[in-house]
């Protein structure tokens, strides 16, 4: 896969569904339907 | 994370829910969750697919890494805030509450500058446990 470039203000947020840490497959769109979102990627556990 | 977690209430007083993303697989996820408490779901991309395609793939670290990004999402995935960062080892959390509280529709403010972020020796020592059990890097898949 090619990258991209990360998504600027008033662009709309690819869509995405991955695991959580139990294992649940999670929807970004789900994620934030209810209730802005604050989404943080993060370097991982160390 | 932890800086998450400690304004967590803020950030669900303010009408935000909260997720985290890294390359890394359940099990490690499921450990950080434990380990610091943390009240929000960890995401998990061990095949970097979603960090790829969202410009954030760090080649040159521990294997492949997410560079460290923060965005606000509106309720139809409108980015209303981002804050990315290439050098340090986290996002900056005051840019993004002091674009919080003017209100999400406002144009973004300028992120100050800053230094670098000094682990504590608390976080050596979970930095060093860790390493230990799990080794220094998520597997690719």
């Amino acid at each position: 896969m090619t990258d991209l470039a990360p998504p600027n203000v008033t662009e709309v947020a690819p869509d995405f569904t991955l695991s959580d840490a139990a294992g649940t497959p999670r929807q970004l769109a789900d994620l934030c339907a209810e209730r802005p979102l604050v989404l943080v990627f993060y370097r991982g556990h160390w | 994370m932890a800086e998450y977690r400690d304004r967590f209430a803020e950030l669900t007083a303010l009408g935000l829910g909260v997720a985290a993303l890294s390359v890394d697989e359940a099990r490690r996820s499921r450990a950080l969750a434990l380990q610091l408490q943390l009240p929000f779901p960890l995401l998990c991309d061990p095949a970097r697919e979603v960090v790829r395609s969202y410009g954030l793939f760090n080649a040159k670290e521990n294997g492949g890494i997410a560079y460290p990004a923060t965005f606000v999402l509106d309720r139809d995935r409108t980015v209303r805030f981002r804050s990315l960062d290439r050098t340090a080892k986290r996002v900056d959390l005051e840019g993004l509450f002091t674009f919080l509280r003017r209100g999400i529709a406002s144009s973004p403010p300028a992120i100050p500058a800053r230094s670098g972020i000094v682990p504590s020796a608390r976080d050596w020592l979970r930095i060093a446990g860790n390493v230990l059990r799990y080794g220094i890097r998520s597997p690719r898949p």
